[in-house]
């Protein structure tokens, strides 16, 4: 029996509903152009690691809609053209994931429940309210009339609902970001940073430099190919996600630099979340754009660079690294894929 | 009291004329209290954390005290990240850092403003 799944980022139809709530203070998702579960998280980011849970549960067919990249009606029809692309060619059952939180649901566990259910459709709670996961029968989509969205509420009367009590953490902004990222480093979760363990909380990806005069104290993680330059302090909390550069003497405590991102010497930055130029702050609650400041860049900012990266996402497109496909050879989020580079 | 208005352009030749302006007001004085008002500066960039501490170096040569005013969210923000928030007061306006005695100033500052100079002789 044929699984498919269509993942739905940014502004999902949970997020209009309030399904997904935060007990934390929001900070918008401008810090960086991509939704927070884009954000690289010590290494990668929440949607590659449901896709990879996705894929261990033998959900092999995986549509990602971005809701950002258009308009709201557009956004409807995408993730509407995905699920029924899907039941048009043979899928049996869907899971339509509006990726708001971090959830290390066991999706064989929800299929089982729902198989002995006999329900259409079955949508997945917790103690907080829906965690933005429902699974549904394609026949149950099959005949449905234009607005697949209604149909699906119309739906909710015949539907059964999977308590579920494992780890969720729902994720609307920076501050919720943060928080993962400690829970992470803590071992609180399944979650690991990728990179290799080489002190007790040191994490450190592949071919990352840290000068001999630097400090690191854990738990924290330096990224694949990041730069950590002499006499820096790599505090506790800290995330240096890949590409990254810190200057000298600049010490980081409780914050997350994101990738591809310089960061000037003689710095101290903490409780807070860098991208490029961008930097939330959590204990101010404020966003702040300092490109002129000087005190941060990108790394990727001259253009031979973005070429050679828009370039080499284009040869990307259709590698089986992406784990991206729908059964009609259609798919309708590999646009998206190419366009913005969400897997680079 | 000293109020001077930040400028709010960095180029090499306005720092140069600030710094200039600023040594010849306090040629003659010892331990001014200078104010910055910062209210025209939208963002401080790194040329002008460069100034900041060129004009906290002339201040201190004359065992002064330098406070802010006036900083944008962004100008704070700036400060806190180059640690320079630690080494000066700032106040919301130049009103508050003027109004302001000695006693609220940071702890640092306030307990450097205390200490005695010492006899000359005992320098010596």
């Amino acid at each position: 029996m044929e699984l498919g799944s269509v993942i739905i980022v940014g502004r999902t139809p949970a997020t209009r509903s309030s399904s997904v709530r935060s007990n934390t203070p929001k900070l918008s998702q401008k810090v960086s152009r991509l939704p927070v579960v884009c954000w690289d998280l010590l290494g990668q980011s929440v949607l590659r690691r449901m896709i990879d849970r996705l894929h261990r549960n033998g959900v092999q067919l995986i549509s990602v809609v971005d809701s950002y990249a258009c308009n709201g009606a557009q956004q409807q029809e995408l993730w509407e053209k995905a699920v029924m692309d899907y039941t048009r060619n043979g899928v049996h059952q869907i899971f339509l994931l509006e990726l708001g939180a971090y959830a290390e649901l066991e999706f064989q566990d929800l299929l089982s429940f729902h198989r002995e259910n006999h329900h259409l459709v079955t949508n997945v709670t917790d103690h907080q309210g829906p965690v933005g996961v429902t699974l549904m029968q394609a026949k149950a989509v099959a005949d449905a009339p234009a607005n697949l969205g209604n149909h699906l509420s119309a739906l909710a009367s015949c539907s059964a609902t999977y308590e579920f009590s494992g780890f969720v953490h729902r994720l609307s902004g920076a501050a919720d970001y943060r928080q993962l990222v400690q829970y992470v480093l803590g071992g609180l979760c399944e979650a690991k940073p990728i990179g290799r363990e080489v002190d007790s909380g040191v994490w450190l990806g592949d071919r990352a430099k840290i000068h001999p005069s630097a400090r690191v104290l854990g738990p924290c993680f330096v990224g694949s190919k990041a730069k950590v330059r002499a006499g820096s302090v790599i505090g506790p909390g800290a995330a240096i996600e890949r590409g990254t550069e810190i200057d000298c003497g600049t010490v980081i405590e409780g914050a997350s630099i994101l990738p591809r991102t310089y960061v000037a010497p003689g710095l101290r930055i903490a409780n807070s979340v860098v991208d490029g130029t961008r930097v939330a702050h959590l204990g101010r609650k404020t966003e702040f754009e300092l490109a002129e400041s000087g005190l941060f860049a990108s790394t990727e900012s001259r253009a031979s660079q973005r070429l050679l990266g828009t370039v080499s996402s284009l040869f990307a497109f259709g590698n089986p690294g992406l784990d991206l496909s729908t059964s009609s050879g259609a798919p309708v989020s590999l646009h998206y894929v190419r366009g913005n580079t969400f897997f680079e | 009291m000293i109020v001077k208005e930040f400028p709010d352009r960095f180029d090499g030749a306005a720092c140069r004329s600030f710094l200039r302006q600023l040594g010849a007001t306090l040629a003659e004085l010892y331990r001014p209290v200078v104010v910055f008002d910062l209210s025209r500066v939208q963002q401080l960039t790194s040329r002008g954390v460069d100034l900041l501490l060129a004009c906290l170096g002339i201040v201190a040569e004359r065992d002064g005290e330098l406070r802010l005013a006036g900083a944008s969210p962004e100008t704070s923000l700036v400060l806190e990240l180059t640690q320079l928030g630690a080494l000066l007061a700032a106040y919301d306006s130049v009103e508050d850092a003027i109004s302001k005695d000695s006693g609220n100033l940071s702890d640092a500052a306030a307990q450097a403003r205390l200490m005695p100079p010492l006899p000359l002789a005992e320098a010596a």
